[in-house]
């Protein structure tokens, strides 16, 4: 990889990855460390792309996964990545912004759930791009996306169900 | 998408936006600045093996002595000998003494 690919790669990029982080992580700091080692990684490997298996932006969003999924790892060693360990409760929306009780409830999503429903939602990637970057097949994202969805409709259910009114202050 | 099945999530998920542009600082981690080449020349390294830096070594101050040797200026042998040829002895010599006190007056 040539240094202007490189380049070209980063600014095409660098904004999704970061975002994706940031979605993940809730941290801004801990983004730009992640979206860092990852173009490093990128340039340190560049072999390790193989452009018949799909964009590079799939591939870069892996590389950003594994390295969230390994810091989850290091911060929660007792906790399962597995979506079905996890049934999530209606988060308390008293005294809160709206936008901060839908970030907690995406954050107590278990990682491999937040995941999906951050690149399907937020991101926009298709069913077969979250398959790839997450290296699982399609019908295991499928199933992710609905128990997301499940967990996300349980815990955010007393704004769901408000009809006009907003709970917390906006 | 298959949110869309459910608007009301979907409408409820985007409420909570991020920054949609990563920081300028990241472009800085990752890129660097460019640097002046002035910079780059100081801050430069060159690995070479030990026998080599020594050999280089030696063969600069060799280098040093041959130059400073050269730029010496050159003695001239002092001359021990004498040649008399051509030697014209004077033909006569008159002696006068003077004293102190003639010089005086």
């Amino acid at each position: 990889m040539t240094d202007p690919d490189f380049r070209n790669a980063f600014y095409t990029h660098k904004d999704v990855l970061y975002r994706f982080v940031y979605r993940m992580t809730g941290s801004a700091n801990g983004a730009e460390d992640i979206v860092q080692e990852c173009f490093l990684a990128l340039w340190r490997r560049p072999e390790a792309y193989d452009p018949n298996r799909g964009a590079l932006r799939a591939f870069l969003l892996g590389i950003a996964r594994k390295l969230v999924l390994k810091r989850w790892r290091d911060e929660h060693p007792h906790d399962s990545l597995e979506e079905d360990s996890s049934i999530c409760e209606p988060v308390d929306v008293l005294g809160q912004e709206r936008a901060e009780i839908v970030r907690r409830a995406v954050q107590m999503l278990p990682p491999l759930q937040r995941e999906a429903i951050i690149l399907a939602e937020y991101e926009a990637l298709t069913l077969e791009e979250i398959a790839r970057a997450t290296e699982s097949a399609v019908a295991g994202v499928k199933s992710r996306l609905h128990r997301a969805r499940t967990n996300l409709r349980r815990m955010l259910a007393p704004l769901l169900e408000e009809k006009g009114t907003v709970y917390g202050t906006r | 998408m298959e949110l869309g099945n459910d608007p009301r999530l979907k409408r409820l998920l985007d409420e909570w936006q991020v920054p949609d542009d990563a920081p300028d600082t990241l472009e800085q981690r990752v890129l660097g600045q460019p640097r002046p080449w002035w910079r780059t020349l100081m801050s430069s390294r060159v690995r070479i093996p030990l026998p080599v830096a020594i050999a280089f070594s030696v063969a600069l101050v060799w280098l040093a002595v041959l130059v400073a040797r050269d730029r010496m200026p050159a003695l001239e042998p002092l001359d021990t000998t004498y040649d008399l040829r051509g030697f014209q002895p004077v033909n006569s010599v008159n002696v006068r003494i003077e004293r102190s006190g003639d010089a005086a007056q």
